[in-house]
């Protein structure tokens, strides 16, 4: 009996839990829902909060796409990443090691 | 900077080295001493000569001593701004760390389940956008006819519908929940990856004590997150203190004065005002205290020497 009652509560628990964590998940999400929902509204249109579009226009990404000349963003972005990436992944594992392993006076203030 | 301080190498502390063994570790470290130099501490240097001048940018340097220091800490309208950022600590610290420290809890059992996974993976993608990105989506939710009033109006509540940007009482608390629901993903990833190191044992000596589920979290959870909870109020008082891009582009700084912030007030003396020497002594001020705020966490949340 006191066993029983035990596990129901450990279930309850746990769907507690879980529920916190589903709604929390929702606030997550709903700028993206939003977003996405706001994407596909006709073009000129201002579409009030949530609301799936009665006619989904698809091709507002492709027009975005052009408009924005997201290639050459994205050329610009992958240009830095490759500059950026390797630079501070070298110098910054070469600092580490030599503050950490090798330890000169001086390296270890504060 | 953080890193530094609340990394220490575990286990007992290589041997000091000198003579050779020194300038060999001098050159690992000088790549990084160098970038380091060229592009932060060079720059701090100018911008505190500016912050001594009189200066439009472009015309004649004044030297004015420490007179834009004393404006600074002066005008009311520039201590308002400090003050601003002080009350959006109490949003992009407390929820994010508060919030992430109850969802470790709550998944700490199922860590490695495909639920843990899903939370853990759904609640850290605000920290993959860009800031002006949450910034435009949230502003756009948050209009008077955003999805927030309504679901407000749904839930019966339509009479707090409201402008909450527009509004003077309530644009600098949907500032800070913005900057909240950004970093609550870090410190979710942060405390949930430490609540795994805990050693399971722990918990369960503490179930063999009759803890209850509250006892476990102050008693076993609370003390062995330490350094985590240390780095997620450093990263989130950082963020509250110098933020701008929210700011910028939710609200501008309006309506008013009710949510500039340094950094905004920075850009805005030093572009628009064309006060290069004004701007320069607030970015010191934020400077300063943001390093004033971190010390003392650093300190407290220091591991103890044993």
């Amino acid at each position: 009996m006191s066993q029983s009652a035990s596990l129901q509560s450990q279930w309850l628990g746990t769907f507690a839990a879980r529920g916190i964590l589903v709604l929390l998940m929702l606030v997550t999400l709903l700028p993206f829902i939003t977003m996405f929902s706001a994407a596909l509204a006709p073009s000129g249109t201002y579409p009030p909060g949530l609301q799936w579009p009665s006619d989904p226009q698809w091709g507002n990404f492709v027009e975005a796409f052009q408009s924005a000349n997201l290639d050459r963003l994205l050329l610009s972005s992958l240009t830095i990443v490759a500059g950026v990436v390797p630079v501070s992944v070298l110098i910054g594992t070469m600092a580490g090691f030599g503050l950490a392993k090798l330890a000169p006076r001086g390296s270890n203030m504060g | 900077m953080t890193e530094t301080s609340t990394l220490r190498p575990q286990g007992p502390r290589p041997q000091t080295s000198r003579g050779r063994g020194a300038i060999v570790a001098w050159l690992f470290i000088a790549p990084a001493l160098l970038f380091y130099g060229a592009f932060v501490l060079v720059p701090i240097g100018i911008t505190v000569y500016y912050s001594l001048l009189r200066w439009n940018g472009i015309g004649a340097m004044q030297f004015k001593g420490i007179a834009n220091y004393i404006t600074v800490l002066s005008e009311p309208d520039l201590l308002q701004t400090i003050g601003n950022a002080f009350q959006l600590v109490l949003y992009f610290t407390i929820l994010p760390v508060g919030i992430g420290l109850g969802v470790a809890q709550l998944i700490r059992k199922h860590l490695s389940g495909r639920f843990g996974t899903t939370a853990r993976t759904i609640l850290f993608i605000p920290q993959v956008i860009p800031l002006v990105a949450a910034g435009i989506a949230w502003s756009w939710m948050l209009a008077s006819n955003g999805v927030i009033n309504q679901t407000l109006q749904f839930i019966g509540l339509g009479g707090v519908t409201r402008g909450w940007l527009g509004d003077f009482d309530f644009a600098l608390p949907a500032v800070g929940f913005i900057g909240a629901w950004v970093l609550l993903g870090l410190c979710t990833m942060l405390l949930v990856t430490g609540i795994a190191k805990i050693d399971p044992t722990l918990y369960e000596a503490a179930k063999l004590d009759g803890a209850s589920g509250w006892d476990e979290f102050i008693y076993v959870t609370l003390p062995g997150l330490r350094q985590e909870i240390g780095v997620c109020i450093t990263v989130t008082v950082i963020a509250a203190l110098a933020s701008f891009d929210i700011v910028y582009i939710a609200t501008g700084g309006g309506p008013g004065q009710t949510t500039t912030v340094p950094g905004l007030e920075v850009y805005r003396l030093a572009f628009a005002h064309r006060q290069v020497g004004l701007a320069s002594a607030l970015a010191i001020v934020l400077m300063v205290l943001v390093i004033v705020c971190i010390l003392p966490i650093q300190w407290i949340m220091r591991e103890p020497r044993k």
